[in-house]
């Protein structure tokens, strides 16, 4: 009796997915990639790093995902003088009926959406904070843990041409991100949209498609999705791949690289593609859907040598030279 | 029930990727195999091998794609890899090997993993096994009866033999031939007139021959290998010759002492020409009258018995002489007579037969090995207005005598008597050639070269050392049946016929009559004289 319930979550979970981001695309002009990556992101339980030129849309992004979803969203404007308890939150001293005593303020990751913009003008210290909230879901303030809200999502933008005082995120830190998402000039079509949309005082109105409960159940249905050991051990030689003392890796891999990916990194790509397969009404993870999401989940998290960089060589030409490789090798089996 | 329902369509999909996986293996391995027969037609035309022999070289053709294709039919196919095979080319996106895996038992069957088997199994139904494995020509297909075309077309080129070393088919049915008339000569000798110590090496020399003949039919067999059997064969007859001509010498001679002779004759091991004379003596004293006296009788009949005991003798000329024996026994002298005389000329024809044979046989080998080693057969050049030429080897017969190989040459020079067989003696008798010359062939080894060459002028260089058989005639005109033999160029290893001592002083006796005879000047005597001296071997002279 229960059988045809997986079938109809799985068609619910592609109607609600399709839901949100038809609603986002009332806002948000194009981006069609993006959306859909930070959806992905927000269902599999990830954070996103977004990279782009300001004025791009990114806290629209994001404000507009609070919306459409029903959740709280806050927005953190990282500067050097931004200091932990800032994000976290801090006890106050407050006095109630002559009684003096301290109370916990919570911070603005207190929110089910957190956009931390240009989060590199922050010290690294205020970036642990919120990092290491990130990776723990909860934060410690005068040794009281405090569990954030579910679903919990960061959004961090950087700004790639303002590097002046600035802090770059170490490359652990960076390996928190689920995604790491290159925010594209808008082509003329999608700008002149943009300029329509904006400029003649006309206001959107969101509906609000999904709420926190109904974004945890996908990603717990998405967390059934059947990963087979083939794929699993696609997924494998697809990281093993990215280090260059690897026998399986590319000549280009072996040449530009510094440092591969991490097991995290594994692990992100799996959960990424079984929120795809789903997205394709599929029961289990294709190699395709681990094709699909390889360069989001892996071009942070492979360190160029000093003659990648040299030579403009991109992560994600690496990380599409490492897959076409693998299938060319499986093909040949 | 889907997990059934998985399982035989894979099943179904087995069979069909295992036919077309060993159509595609046999169609990549066809390539191969038309390489591999090309190589092979290739090294058979060089080494002269022709139709239909080289057919055997289409053979990898065949064999390498049919070994391909009995190998990837009986090679298992494991369900998984038919599964991740049907994924790949049918676009299933990992359905069927995800099944699969779960239908293992080794998952937990979730709500999810049945509705992932549902799928799995509606699209594999869905999907035809002529969509998942589409037959798919071989790269480059077009070479593969290109090359096979090639190998055949080798065929219609003439013959290629880049390794003379290689007797060509030719040479093969030209040393049968001869192989097959030696062979006959050998069977011609009939058991009991053989001698029978001779008899094994008549039987070895014969199995000798018969197994180079079927070698030679068979396969290939190199020149050297086939020279090397042949000398073989060559040094049995010669050993048997000598042999056959022990016997002979087995007769006393001047120098052996007359108890010698008694002692062979009391044992009747006696030489076959002197037991066939005392055969005929003893026929001619039993016709004689008055017939023997009894103890003459009695000797003559112990003679005889000792004589058919004699194992050397012929099996013919014993049983005759023991016929003999009891016919004297009976008085009856004159069939007696009769059977001495069947006695004698068995001992004579056996002696004489088994060595003109051998001889022959010997020859007919020389000529072989003559032609193996790709000697042009020794041959007077005719020249303008010479006589009729014809070329043969030696143990073959002139017209009117038995069959042989001959080229014949037109022309109307006197003949020569064998002169001429030397380079000085051909030069000066020129336009003297003989019409008809029989030409024995011999081998020549690469040590014999350095000398032959320092003895003759260039253009005898690629002449043949052996002894030459030269018949002709005295003026221009038909053939002559007579023959006679003359002596051509030693070779290494021969033995002188005269001691040089002999010719010497002979030589240097007759100089000294025609001085005498003849008016010579003293100064020429002298020259003469000193030359002689010179030439002297007992002083060193050469």
């Amino acid at each position: 009796m229960d059988e045809p319930d997986i079938e109809a979550r799985v068609a619910q979970f592609q109607a609600t997915f399709d839901a949100i981001r038809k609603e986002m695309h009332k806002v948000i002009v194009g981006q069609e990639e993006v959306v859909e990556r930070v959806l992905t992101a927000v269902v599999a339980g990830g954070h996103v790093l977004l990279e782009g030129v300001p004025g791009l849309g990114k806290t629209v992004l994001v404000k507009t995902l609070g919306q459409v979803l029903d959740l709280s969203f806050s927005r953190i404007q990282f500067t050097p003088d931004l200091m932990p308890a800032d994000i976290c939150g801090t006890n106050i001293v407050v006095e109630d009926g002559g009684l003096r005593g301290f109370q916990f303020q919570p911070g603005p990751i207190f929110a089910h959406f957190v956009l931390a913009d240009e989060i590199n003008r922050a010290t690294p210290k205020t970036q642990s904070a919120l990092l290491e909230a990130m990776q723990e879901r909860s934060v410690t303030v005068a040794g009281v843990v405090r569990q954030l809200s579910e679903p919990f999502f960061v959004m961090a933008t950087q700004n790639p041409i303002e590097m002046e005082g600035t802090y770059p995120l170490p490359e652990a830190q960076v390996d928190r991100f689920l995604f790491k998402l290159i925010v594209a000039f808008p082509n003329v079509p999608q700008l002149v949209s943009i300029l329509s949309r904006t400029t003649a005082g006309t206001d959107v109105t969101l509906e609000k498609t999904a709420d926190g409960r109904a974004i945890l159940q996908m990603r717990r249905l998405s967390r059934e999705v059947l990963l087979s050991d083939a794929v699993a051990e696609y997924v494998a030689r697809l990281i093993s791949a990215t280090h260059p003392d690897h026998p399986d890796a590319p000549s280009s891999v072996k040449q530009f690289v510094r440092y591969g990916s991490s097991p995290r990194g594994a692990q992100s790509v799996v959960v990424a593609a079984k929120v795809h397969a789903l997205r394709q009404g599929r029961f289990n993870v294709a190699c395709e859907d681990v094709r699909a999401v390889a360069v989001p989940a892996l071009r942070h998290r492979i360190i160029r040598s000093f003659e990648g960089e040299a030579e403009g060589v991109s992560t994600d030409t690496l990380v599409g030279e490492i897959v076409k490789d693998l299938d060319r090798v499986a093909a040949a089996r | 029930m889907d997990d059934t329902q998985i399982l035989e369509s894979l099943t179904r999909f087995t069979r069909f990727y295992r036919r077309q996986r060993t159509l595609l293996a046999v169609g990549r391995a066809s390539l191969w195999g038309a390489l591999l027969s090309l190589l092979a037609a290739l090294g058979a035309k060089g080494c002269g091998i022709e139709w239909p022999e080289t057919a055997i070289t289409l053979a990898p053709a065949l064999l390498v794609p049919g070994g391909v294709a009995l190998a990837w039919w009986l090679r298992p196919i494991p369900t998984m890899d038919v599964a991740r095979a049907v994924d790949r080319i049918g676009g299933l996106h990992e359905r069927a090997a995800t099944a699969l895996e779960w239908i293992g038992g080794r998952r937990p069957q979730t709500l999810m993993a049945r509705a992932q088997l549902r799928d799995a199994s509606a699209a594999l139904r869905g999907m035809s096994p002529k969509a998942a494995f589409p037959l798919t020509w071989p790269r480059r297909w077009w070479l593969t009866p290109l090359v096979l075309l090639g190998c055949v077309g080798l065929y219609a080129l003439p013959e290629w033999n880049l390794f003379p070393d290689t007797l060509d088919r030719a040479e093969r049915d030209a040393l049968r031939a001869q192989l097959a008339q030696i062979s006959t000569r050998a069977e011609e000798l009939k058991p009991a007139s053989v001698p029978p110590p001779l008899a094994p090496q008549l039987a070895r020399l014969q199995s000798e021959l018969k197994a180079l003949s079927r070698d030679l039919q068979g396969g290939r067999v190199k020149r050297r290998e086939a020279l090397a059997r042949v000398a073989a064969a060559r040094e049995q007859a010669r050993q048997a010759l000598e042999a056959s001509r022990g016997m002979a010498r087995r007769n006393p001679g001047p120098g052996q002492s007359g108890a010698q002779s008694d002692q062979r004759e009391q044992a009747g091991n006696e030489s076959p020409r002197a037991a066939a004379a005392r055969l005929r003596a003893m026929a001619e004293r039993l016709r004689k009258k008055p017939g023997p006296t009894d103890k003459q009788r009695e000797e003559m009949r112990r003679a005889l018995d000792r004589m058919a005991k004699a194992a050397d003798n012929p099996e013919a000329a014993r049983k005759a002489m023991e016929s003999a024996a009891r016919q004297m026994k009976s008085f009856a002298d004159m069939a007696a007579a009769q059977q001495l005389e069947q006695a004698a000329q068995a001992m004579a024809g056996a002696d004489s037969q088994t060595a003109k044979t051998l001889e022959q046989i010997m020859g007919n080998l020389d000529s072989a090995q003559a032609g193996m080693a790709g000697q042009p057969q020794m041959a007077q050049q005719s020249g303008p207005g010479a006589g009729q030429v014809q070329e043969m080897g030696e143990g073959q017969q002139m017209p009117g005598g038995a069959a042989g190989k001959y080229t014949k040459r037109q022309g109307k020079a006197p003949a020569d008597y064998g002169k001429g067989s030397t380079n000085r003696e051909q030069k000066g008798a020129e336009g003297k050639r003989p019409d008809y010359v029989l030409a024995r062939q011999s081998s020549r080894s690469n040590g014999m070269r350095g000398e032959y060459q320092k003895l003759y002028l260039p253009e005898r260089h690629k002449m043949s050392t052996g002894n030459a058989k030269v018949r002709g005639n005295t003026q221009a005109g038909p053939v002559l049946a007579t023959a006679d033999e003359a002596r051509g160029a030693p070779r290494m290893g021969d033995t002188a016929a005269t001691a040089e001592g002999e010719v010497y002083m002979q030589y240097r006796r007759e100089a000294e009559e025609a001085m005498l005879r003849e008016r010579v000047p003293q100064e020429y005597r002298d020259l003469i004289r000193s030359y002689f001296q010179e030439i002297d071997p007992r002083a060193g002279g050469n």
